[in-house]
């Protein structure tokens, strides 16, 4: 079997479980996926220098909060405001807007599961094609990423076994997801009372949220 | 890492367990009450009613370390009490519907976890304050142990006031339906 073939196959895998995704999620579900993928990737990259702007913003904005800009001594604080640096710089505004992409097709993916916001189609034949259509848009846009967690495995490790290669790929990422838990690790320890305030409310009614409706029965 | 870390770690895990075959529907209404109770022990800490029964205790004779001693003991019956209480007999649910799968155990455990660092954090915040009264710190606390004093829940916020506010939050998401 030549190489050609082999990475035929390996795509035609590929597609045939993103297409079997598509006919359990339903057309409806896979074509809103779809256009939100495409759409929010091309505006990130087109239009991503806005997302960034508004992000640094908010977090000039937390700083006239936390120097006492919105209670008085306005000097102080927009000296601060003046000295703060942006939260996001030139060296990781890429990483910056491929995490917030990542992020919308995990939100509108979950969203697009729930049955209760997405009805079933009956089409199962078009949801199929579209499953398959999304694998292509994800390969295309995350194999470059992808391929370079293999770069710095060993060549020979990496192309002559599959097992070899496995193993680089999950030793790589591995070890990008430890750098970056003690990153965010660093970075929650730093946080600010408000910081915490905020984000354990937010966790919590994220999980109160689907249980609102629940009346509490009699014992 | 001392014993006291694994202590509070354990419960912290423990909590999450029990979160986990509870459900976060149940866990929630036991994390409402445990988080008014922080809020509760740090205003009655800032207003000084601790110092107040010290005070009061004083004209009995007994010596601070008894007081500190005495101090301890009340915060932690009250708030021992309350957990039994909450977890006892009939429960005050946040919600009869349960979430099911993966997230519903992700937000069991979260929620457990949540009410175990309520409990097991408040007790070593006073048990800390207090001078670790009964030996229950023999020797000097670990780098660890320092390190996690300050996110002790009396201690996460400048006011320990402020769990109130996702107490409250949580309390009318429960009312309004």
């Amino acid at each position: 079997m030549t190489t050609d073939t082999q990475i035929l196959i390996a795509f035609i895998l590929y597609l045939v479980f993103f297409g079997w995704i598509g006919y359990r999620r339903g057309f409806v579900s896979e074509v809103w996926f779809f256009a939100i993928t495409i759409v929010s990737w091309v505006l990130l990259q087109e239009r991503g220098s806005i997302v960034v702007r508004l992000t640094n913003f908010a977090g000039k904005f937390v700083v006239l909060v936390r120097s006492g800009g919105l209670t008085g001594e306005g000097e102080d604080a927009f000296q601060a405001l003046a000295e703060a640096p942006n939260v996001i710089t030139d060296e990781n505004q890429a990483g910056f807007l491929f995490l917030v992409w990542a992020l919308v097709v995990l939100i509108t993916f979950l969203v697009t599961s729930d049955p209760r916001i997405m009805k079933r189609s009956k089409s199962k034949a078009w949801g199929v094609a579209f499953g398959v259509l999304n694998g292509i848009v994800l390969a295309a846009i995350l194999l470059p990423y992808l391929s370079r967690a293999l770069q710095t495995a060993p060549e020979i490790q990496a192309q002559n076994a599959a097992l070899g290669g496995l193993f680089a790929l999950v030793s790589r990422l591995w070890e990008l997801s430890a750098a970056t838990l003690q990153t965010v690790w660093s970075w929650v320890v730093t946080m600010p009372p408000t910081g915490w305030l905020v984000f354990i409310t937010l966790l919590l009614l994220l999980i109160a949220w689907p249980m609102r409706s629940g009346v509490v029965g009699k014992k | 890492m001392g014993p006291i870390e694994i202590l509070f770690y354990t419960i912290v895990v423990i909590f999450a367990v029990i979160g986990l075959v509870r459900g976060a529907h149940r866990e929630l209404g036991n994390s409402i009450i445990f988080m008014y109770m922080v809020a509760l022990f740090g205003l009655a800490s800032q207003q000084g009613w601790f110092r107040r029964a010290v005070e009061v205790a004083s004209i009995f004779g007994s010596n601070p370390a008894q007081l500190d001693e005495a101090t301890f003991i009340l915060i932690v019956t009250i708030f021992t009490i309350v957990v039994v209480v909450t977890y006892q007999g009939v429960t005050f649910d946040f919600s009869a519907k349960r979430i099911t799968g993966f997230f519903g155990v992700l937000a069991g455990l979260a929620v457990g976890a949540l009410n175990g660092y309520l409990i097991a954090g408040t007790f070593w915040h006073y048990a800390n304050v207090f001078g670790y009264p009964f030996n229950l710190l023999t020797g000097p606390l670990t780098a660890t142990g320092q390190a996690l004093l300050p996110f002790l829940p009396p201690a996460i916020f400048p006011n320990p006031v402020y769990w109130a506010v996702p107490a409250t939050l949580l309390m009318i998401l429960r009312i309004w339906r």
